[in-house]
């Protein structure tokens, strides 16, 4: 991780265990959590406020899903996505490809995985 | 005359007339005894009045009567003619046959009811058989044509005696009209043409049994589908010969219960065919009947419903695994955020107790389990799920590139080397990137699983043709210790495996991809001793510009 610029990171997935789960590693990545959302809506709002420099979000979630919210946060500022999901059909891939997101992971994604993604990020 | 003659005269007569309605091998023997019959009253008519005896006289002519009104009434026309061809007597039915009245043709040539050529030759044949004897109609019998007074024809039989009488010859003419009897003869023969012609035409089996079971007849339809021809296995049995040896019994049993009247209505029963194939027919069979009411044998009528019953069963397969595919794409998403909980909290666990090697170690091996779970549950999802293909034209050499370098962990620490022995040969095809990508991993995984710490994998390929379009033939080849024998049949079924690791999935998916491509994949044998699979990928519609996948054609990340 030396070296490589300290992101401030937004989360979002309804996953209580996953929001924990990036509350412990990302830091350990060299990493700062500074949003943690548990919908689509959540994320929006939080990244007005906090301005993150990347976004690690879940497709299906509840109110609003992870694409749509970052179409919204999109038309406001740019800013890099990884997308974690467990939809690997074509539309969703497609959604996703047109939104021009960092990485594509599909559900389960490891630590390593998170690590070489922010990385090539927080390198740019 | 003899009094005592009569009764005679009269059975002669109704011998000739009875005889004339059995017709027809009767008619010449008819013919005979109306020669007789009328001999005889002839001669009574000319001598009777000689015997001057009153009461004799009044019986002879209450007796002629009787004859005359016989032959009057009778329902067959009956016409005589001298040695000229000169109508002399002509009886109700004749003139109704022919629609005259009587004094319009009584004293005329009997050729006015004839048509031609009869008409022009009646008097020669007359003439001919007067100076030569040589009969040709005279107690024979034949049927010809009648000439009615409006000028129309119909058909009659004609049954000619001849009674010499004081040196003077007359002839007697038995006519029956049958018009209808030539319509119906007609009409039946229409049927059976019909008939035939349906048997003969049908693209069905039509075959007949006796109640033993053995052939008695079947149709060239059938000759074609079996490869026997009907001379070749008429008299044999049915079921030895047609059906399948395991089948033989219960089929017998069928017929059995069909000749009981018991109708079979679409039963499946297979055939052998000459060259060994099995053709699956539905029969619908009934019983024939003698006119006793016994079973004469059983007629069945076979449809071919081998391919039909394929494309069924191919259809029942295709909804089942897309049900199957529906219901593990619904799973997905909960599956797969299920072993994301799983493998986050491994990854806290792990955090957690850093300092102990026998934990890390249990954790470790969940991992592993957690890690295969997700490998067998991607493989049947990729197996079960409908395939939809986004063709483009790709260079196959570029896709299986792809999935070589994909492969790199695997081959981590051994020296497997890809043989490229494809060049110079255009390799574009219209397939689906992505799918065939997985096409190549799986056959490498195999390979390199088969390869030891030092191996080698050779790519051959062809071009060729496949279903009449051009197709590249690819051969993918190791030099790993092959299929066990005996398990050549099996590679492609799902959950197949030689590996003590797999899901036994990889083959059925390449099959599967390959024949939604319309290609082909099977087993072969190539230069290196392992496993030779070959696959038959059919060109598409242009191989021209090559269009390649973008970098982000959806493969799941390494």
């Amino acid at each position: 991780m030396t070296g490589v610029r300290r992101l401030r990171i937004a989360v979002a997935d309804d996953e209580p265990d996953m929001r924990e789960y990036f509350g412990r590693i990302l830091p350990l990545l060299g990493h700062e959590l500074v949003a943690v959302a548990s919908s689509g809506a959540g994320l929006v709002e939080m990244c007005r406020r906090v301005a993150p420099d990347a976004i690690i979000t879940d497709i299906k979630m509840p109110d609003m899903d992870g694409l749509d919210a970052v179409e919204r946060i999109r038309a406001e500022r740019p800013v890099p996505v990884i997308v974690v999901t467990g939809y690997q059909d074509r539309a969703h891939r497609a959604r996703a490809h047109d939104l021009d997101v960092a990485a594509y992971f599909l559900k389960p994604v490891k630590r390593a995985d998170l690590e070489q993604a922010l990385a090539r990020l927080a390198g740019r | 005359m003899d009094r005592a003659a009569w009764p005679w005269i009269l059975l002669a007569l109704a011998v000739a007339c009875a005889a004339f309605f059995v017709h027809p091998p009767f008619v010449a023997a008819g013919a005979c005894a109306a020669a007789v019959g009328f001999a005889a009253l002839w001669v009574a008519s000319r001598r009777a009045p000689r015997v001057g005896d009153d009461t004799l006289r009044r019986s002879e002519e209450r007796y002629r009567k009787l004859v005359d009104g016989i032959l009057r009434s009778a329902v067959d026309g009956i016409l005589t003619i001298d040695e000229r061809g000169t109508i002399e007597m002509v009886n109700e039915a004749a003139l109704r046959l022919f629609q005259y009245r009587e004094d319009e043709v009584v004293g005329k040539n009997v050729k006015m009811l004839m048509p031609p050529p009869h008409h022009e030759l009646h008097d020669g044949y007359l003439r001919h058989y007067l100076e030569t004897g040589e009969r040709r109609i005279i107690g024979i019998g034949r049927e010809v044509e009648g000439r009615r007074k409006d000028g129309t024809h119909f058909p009659l039989d004609l049954a000619v005696s001849e009674v010499v009488l004081e040196g003077r010859r007359v002839f007697a003419g038995f006519i029956r009209d049958i018009t209808a009897r030539k319509k119906a003869a007609e009409e039946l023969r229409q049927e059976r043409d019909f008939a035939e012609s349906l048997i003969e035409t049908a693209q069905a089996i039509v075959l007949v049994l006796d109640p033993n079971g053995r052939i008695v007849r079947f149709n060239p339809y059938m000759e074609r589908l079996s490869g026997y021809r009907l001379e070749d296995v008429v008299g044999k049995d049915w079921f030895a010969t047609f059906a399948p040896r395991r089948d033989a019994g219960r089929t017998r049993q069928v017929f059995g219960r069909t000749l009981e009247d018991r109708e079979a209505r679409g039963n499946i029963n297979p055939i052998v065919t000459k060259d060994g194939q099995e053709r699956e027919i539905a029969w619908w069979a009934k019983t024939l009947r003698d006119a006793e009411g016994r079973a004469a044998g059983v007629l069945s009528v076979g449809q071919d419903v081998t391919e039909l019953r394929a494309a069924q069963e191919k259809l029942l397969q295709s909804e089942r695994l897309a049900g199957i595919g529906q219901m593990i794409t619904g799973l997905a998403h909960e599956s797969r955020n299920a072993l994301q909980r799983m493998q986050a909290c491994l990854e806290m666990l792990e955090m957690e107790i850093g300092d102990r090697p026998q934990a890390l170690d249990y954790a470790k091996r969940i991992q592993a389990a957690q890690e295969y779970l997700g490998q067998l549950y991607e493989e049947v999802r990729s197996y079960a799920r409908p395939i939809q293909l986004e063709r483009r034209t790709c260079d196959l050499r570029r896709l299986w590139g792809a999935a070589w370098t994909d492969l790199a962990l695997r081959r981590e620490g051994r020296s497997i080397e890809l043989e490229d022995q494809t060049e110079g040969l255009d390799l574009h095809c219209d397939v689906d990137p992505f799918a065939f990508g997985q096409v190549f991993r799986n056959l490498f995984e195999n390979a390199i699983a088969a390869c030891g710490d030092e191996g080698r994998i050779a790519i051959l390929a062809r071009a060729a043709e496949y279903d009449g379009t051009p197709a590249v033939v690819l051969v993918v080849n190791d030099d790993g210790p092959g299929f066990p024998p005996g398990h050549e049949g099996r590679i492609f079924q799902p959950f197949f495996t030689t590996k003590t690791q797999g899901t036994g999935l990889g083959l059925a998916i390449v099959r599967r991809i390959v024949d939604a491509h319309g290609g082909r994949a099977a087993l072969t044998k190539g230069p290196l001793p392992g496993v030779a699979l070959e696959l038959t990928v059919p060109r598409g519609a242009s191989p021209g510009q090559p269009v390649e996948p973008s970098a982000k054609s959806g493969a799941p990340p390494a």
